[in-house]
């Protein structure tokens, strides 16, 4: 009997242990970021009927790079957001830059359809010898 | 209508402030004596001349709420009575013949449909009429204040534990990773952002004619210009200003931005409470985050943020000297 009730604590107390554990790690993920100080991104409609996307992100302290990893230009389709294009470093060298605290850019995108309700989702990114961080950031919609 | 008398009674309304006056009906909606509809009538007048309310909106609200005072309270049947039963009131308002009831009938529309309250009630009825006639001021008071170019709609400020705004939270918050040795493609090419070089803050705001915000004329001891990153719209108007000021391997960031509708900058926070201030009346919001402290207000048209590895009490003397340079 003594046994059971030992065993009961015990697991009661491990079960304790866990979810202090969990909370600990709850708190560390809610955290705020160590790198980002402000980020912005917003949509435009240029008069050619072109979307402008542009971004700005302001990092603590000098980066080895700093900028945006991706921009997904998304678009309602009357039910949910689908995804149009995705821009990488790759199709606009311009998104990133290295060795700095802040960096700005401005990206022109030609939509597919006109008359339709468009979003930009902007992850933007810096990373340095200690780490990497990231964030998306949600512009406001924008009718072609 | 009000006799003259009751408006010299109420002249002194005029020597006070519009927060004070508005404190006194958050003060009159917290008594549980009796209440004094001249006096709420005096003070909204009184707001109502302050803030020039001449909009459709404005007018209609205040119209409404009086509208509301008189088809309730101002009847020829409540004449010279009291307007809010009180514990020691036994003749309450009667409108519906139901003298000596120990409940209170009001008439509820011109139909003569009657709603009857118990007593218990009398107190919870009336702090929501004054709370609606209150809230009815404010939003006619920021309606103006709108029309009049303060956007206060436009740059109102939200926060969470972590991200804060002065226009809609458009993030999650950030997510710090350590270091792997996968790195995201790079380019060799340097975004090419600043194509003049300037010398300040102040130099830039010049060239674009911006009056309405100016360069801090206090910075702490040390820091040093390092460069600034000027971004415009496409019809070569000033979007985006970003300077680095470097001591030692200290940074302070000084960034202002324009907006059209709504600001969408996010800032990184902890979970520390937001402390705030007014200077000029603007509000300036003093956020921590892990590595630094940044200071946050907007004006009509402008952001502007301050953001280093600084004491707080910096950052509002910075903020200070900022805009009061700016008047």
């Amino acid at each position: 009997m003594n046994i059971c009730k030992k065993a009961t604590r015990g697991t009661a107390l491990f079960l304790a242990f866990l979810m202090i554990l969990s909370t600990t790690a709850l708190a560390v993920n809610s955290r705020a970021s160590d790198t980002f100080i402000r980020y912005s991104a917003s949509l435009s409609l240029k008069d050619d009927g072109d979307l402008e996307i542009y971004f700005n992100v302001a990092t603590s302290r000098h980066m080895d790079i700093i900028g945006a990893s991706t921009i997904n230009i998304q678009r309602y389709n009357g039910t949910r957001w689908v995804t149009e294009e995705t821009l990488t470093v790759n199709d606009c060298p311009e998104i990133q830059t290295s060795n700095a605290s802040r960096h700005s850019a401005s990206i022109t995108y030609t939509p597919d359809y006109t008359g339709a309700t468009y979003q930009a989702v902007v992850t933007v990114y810096a990373k340095d010898s200690s780490g990497s961080s990231t964030s998306q950031t949600t512009t406001a919609q924008v009718r072609t | 209508m009000r006799t003259f008398d009751k408006a010299q009674k109420y002249a002194y309304l005029n020597e006070l402030s519009t927060p004070e006056l508005e404190n006194i009906l958050r003060a009159d909606m917290a008594l549980s004596g009796e209440g004094d509809i001249d006096m709420v009538l005096s003070i909204m007048e009184v707001i109502e001349q302050r803030e020039d309310g001449k909009s459709p909106e404005n007018v209609a609200d205040t119209g409404r709420a009086k509208e509301e005072f008189y088809r309730i309270y101002h009847t020829p049947e409540g004449a010279d009575k009291p307007l809010y039963a009180t514990e020691n009131q036994d003749k309450p308002i009667l409108l519906d013949g139901a003298k000596n009831s120990k409940t209170i009938t009001i008439l509820a529309d011109s139909a003569h449909t009657s709603t009857t309250f118990s007593r218990g009630f009398r107190h919870a009825w009336r702090v929501g009429l004054i709370a609606a006639i209150t809230a009815g001021v404010m939003l006619g008071a920021m309606v103006v204040a709108q029309a009049t170019g303060v956007d206060v709609f436009g740059a109102m400020a939200r926060w969470t534990d972590e991200v804060f705004s002065l226009g809609a939270i458009r993030t999650e918050g950030a997510k710090d990773m350590p270091y792997d040795s996968d790195r995201l493609p790079m380019s060799d090419t340097k975004a090419d952002t600043t194509n003049v070089s300037y010398t300040s803050i102040q130099n830039v705001l010049d060239a674009y004619d911006i009056t309405e915000i100016a360069e801090p004329t206090w910075m702490p001891e040390g820091y040093v210009l390092s460069d600034i990153i000027v971004d415009c719209f496409s019809d070569e108007t000033f979007r985006f200003l970003s300077a680095e000021y470097i001591n030692g391997d200290a940074l302070l960031i000084i960034e202002i931005e324009r907006y059209e509708e709504e600001p969408s900058g996010q800032v990184e926070k902890t979970e520390t409470p937001v402390e705030m201030f007014v200077v000029n009346d603007i509000t300036v919001y003093i956020l921590e985050n892990i590595s630094n402290n940044i200071a946050v207000w907007a004006t009509e048209h402008y952001v502007y943020y301050i953001a280093g590895n600084l004491e707080k009490a910096e950052l509002q003397q910075i903020a200070i000297s900022a805009i009061k340079k700016a008047v």
